[in-house]
């Protein structure tokens, strides 16, 4: 495809983005440019009911702000819609810097790779395509036209194909879900089990939040600071206790999640060994650094024991894997790219079609509301015979006279030949249409 | 010929199933899992279709003689399989449950279908429901072994933590616990019922009843060394690798017995 044909069709067609991401823009300047809620919706409006912009669509997530525009003309819609990004941030001269401008193909095949999570930070997470879903959903009310709504329809197909069809989504690719997934592959469902967590940081919450969202039955949360712990816990459904007596509860623990700043390894070799085999497996997770975990407990044979390292191992292979998915996924986005590309296309003959049915149906009206009796000595048959006749040559009169200008042109006989056989083709098509008890 | 031919496709289905299951093992992705689960879907029903097929023809149920015994344990395998993989993580278990379907149909293709006559006095329903119980129970005991086999094999990865294919791609240690304790409560109960059907069978028409024959000294093996299996499931410390390698040795003894008994005398018995 030549890079002509990539740009898209002339006037009234003109597809564009603009706008900033992890990329091209430090979290500093993508925090002034984040849209949303009825900041987000009021921008929309206003932009869609300017001269110049035909369909607005807005992604605004953590990891990028981008505006899909269609309108008549390019240059006009690319200033717009900076000047109003721009404008909205009160950065000034210097916010234009950060943005980037796309246009024709190149607009559908970076949606298309969004939406499949291929650009973004950690390849295949999944909340981007529930994010491109929500700024459609958001555009229907205002901003989406014909282009944009099969754009977004077509790059949420994609996304959903590249997710079934490829292991890019596979695995995980936190600390807090390594640990969970490590639990899962011991237990299963965690939802008849008991956790204990160790610590009230960053890390024990997110953890505990992961804990809770995976159903987990019963979540202690123990810290050095009671007060703490029982803040903690209430924040994620958990039931806090003091870290001094928490390790009593070992015996009803199925994980044990440790994320302390303590200097020494608190939960001792003893301690791990007291704990009933009776009681099942035990899975501890320990984040913290120095570990506060004997790593001699790993050798016990009902304890599962994984360190910041063995979290990080699990992360690193899961996001190799979904690297080493990207060719297969980068095919599935250009094919899927590509069709649509063909629609929009295809929306080039869109006016010179309109026109030549209007016109044909005002003649075939015009012929049947005469309905003017033949010469007398002239059946019915051949008076509709005549009719059409006279119908079909004011209906064919124009094209044939575009043609014969065509071919009075210089370059006209090569784009003759390449009519030619297409007529044939949709020729040949409508025929089978008919002949199937269609229109084709 | 129609059987074979009808056989012979459900064991290329069954391969196909399977080489799927092996590129998702190796990273493949839900697609393949799917094609899989098509591939297998369509040589059961092919499978199933065969053995109807059999039945008409010879006019006796495909349970008597070597290749129907074993195509209709395949069947068996297959489908306690299914019922198993109700839960999709459990479908990875086809990776090692298909080879053994594929080997028992090939076998039985190669061997030839064709039944061994029994004693007129043993046809009827009561040798039907014998012959069923007894290959539903080896069928529900080779999936309780290949549960702790493969719980064995996860339980090392996770030891070990070796987060690759295995990993990633078996079941979890409680899910291969639960399979291998369904799999031994359902085999262990079913394989003694069919052994006493069999029993007083062969006592009311035989007025006899010898522990020397092949294949009830094969069922009382099988289902002895499946027992103490059950038993290890009591000790203390609950499931674990200890336990599994016991139904994994149960496997052992009760395939080991297989081919001896089999080596031993003429084929004459109903299904050694």
């Amino acid at each position: 495809m030549s890079r002509v044909d990539r740009v898209g069709p002339g006037t009234g067609n003109a597809l564009l983005a603009v706008g900033l991401n992890h990329r091209t823009a430090p979290i500093e300047v993508r925090e002034q440019f984040a849209l949303s809620g009825d900041r987000l919706t009021g921008w929309v409006q206003s932009l869609v009911t300017t001269a110049g912009v035909a369909e607005c669509v807005v992604l605004s997530t953590c990891n990028r702000t981008e505006c899909y525009a269609a309108g008549p003309n390019p240059e006009e819609l690319e200033h717009i819609v900076r000047e109003a990004l721009v404008g909205e941030t009160g950065l000034g001269a210097s916010g234009q810097t950060y943005l980037r401008t796309i246009s024709g193909f190149d607009v559908v095949r970076h949606l298309f790779r969004v939406s499949s999570g291929l650009d973004s930070l950690i390849i295949g997470e999944p909340q981007i395509q529930g994010q491109v879903s929500t700024a459609y959903h958001q555009g229907l009310s205002h901003g989406v036209g014909p282009i944009l709504h099969r754009l977004f329809q077509s790059a949420l197909a994609a996304g959903a194909r590249v997710r079934t069809t490829t292991a890019i989504a596979r695995g995980t690719t936190s600390i807090p879900s390594a640990a969970v997934s490590l639990a899962r592959k011991v237990f299963g469902s965690l939802e008849d089990r008991t956790a204990l967590v160790l610590g009230t940081g960053e890390m024990g919450q997110l953890t505990g939040r992961c804990l809770r969202t995976e159903g987990i039955h019963r979540l202690y949360v123990a810290s050095r600071n009671p007060a703490r712990a029982e803040r903690v816990g209430r924040s994620i459904d958990a039931i806090a206790l003091e870290r001094s007596t928490a390790l009593h509860r070992l015996a009803e623990v199925d994980l044990l999640v440790t994320c302390t700043d303590s200097d020494a390894a608190f939960v001792t070799l003893e301690q791990a060994k007291s704990r009933p085999s009776s009681a099942g497996p035990l899975v501890v997770l320990d984040i913290a650094l120095p570990r506060n975990v004997d790593a001699r407990a790993a050798e016990l044979p009902g304890v599962f024991l994984y360190n910041i390292d063995d979290l990080q191992r699990v992360v690193d292979q899961a996001r190799e894997a979904r690297v080493g998915e990207q060719e297969g996924a980068e095919a599935i986005v250009d094919r899927h790219a590509n069709r649509y590309w063909s629609w929009y296309r295809s929306r080039i003959a869109a006016p010179g079609i309109r026109t030549l049915r209007e016109t044909a149906q005002e003649i075939v009206a015009d012929a049947l509301a005469q309905g003017r009796p033949g010469p007398r000595d002239v059946d019915e048959e051949e008076r509709i015979r005549l009719a059409t006749r006279g119908a079909l040559n004011k209906v064919l009169h124009a094209p044939t006279q575009a043609m014969r200008w065509v071919a009075e042109r210089s370059e006209g006989e090569a784009c003759l030949r390449d009519l030619e056989p297409l007529l044939k083709r949709a020729v040949s098509e409508s025929g089978r249409g008919i002949a199937d008890g269609g229109l084709g | 010929m129609l059987i074979r031919l009808l056989l012979t496709a459900a064991v290329l289905g069954y391969a196909a199933a399977w080489f799927l299951q092996l590129v998702r093992f190796r990273g493949g992705g839900d697609r393949e899992r799917f094609r899989s689960v098509v591939w297998a879907s369509g040589a059961a029903a092919l499978h199933v279709l065969g053995l109807l097929t059999c039945w008409f023809t010879y006019r006796t149920p495909p349970l008597v003689g070597f290749g129907p015994a074993a195509a209709t344990l395949a069947l068996a395998l297959v489908g306690g399989f299914f019922v198993a993989a109700r839960s999709s993580e459990r479908w990875s278990a086809g990776l090692l449950v298909l080879p053994l379907v594929i080997g028992l149909l090939a076998a039985s293709v190669w061997t030839g279908l064709s039944p061994a006559e029994p004693a007129g006095a043993l046809r009827g329903p009561w040798l039907v429901s014998h012959v069923l119980m007894v290959l539903g129970g080896y069928a529900s005991l080779l999936l309780s072994s290949i549960a702790a086999a493969m719980y064995l094999l996860q339980f090392r990865a996770l030891k070990k933590k070796e987060f690759g294919n295995v990993f990633r791609f078996f079941p979890s240690l409680e899910s291969l616990d639960r399979m291998n304790r369904i799999g031994l409560a359902v085999g262990l109960s079913t394989l003694a019922v069919g052994l006493l059907v069999g029993w007083s069978l062969t006592l009311t028409f035989e007025r006899e009843f010898s522990l020397t024959d092949r294949d009830v000294a094969f069922g009382l093996l099988t289902w002895t060394a499946y027992a103490a299996a059950l038993a290890a499931r009591g000790l203390p410390e609950r499931f674990g690798p200890r336990t599994a390698g016991v139904s994994i040795l149960a496997f052992v003894a009760s395939g080991t017995g297989f081919l001896v008994f089999r080596s031993w005398g003429a084929a004459t018995a109903l299904f050694l």
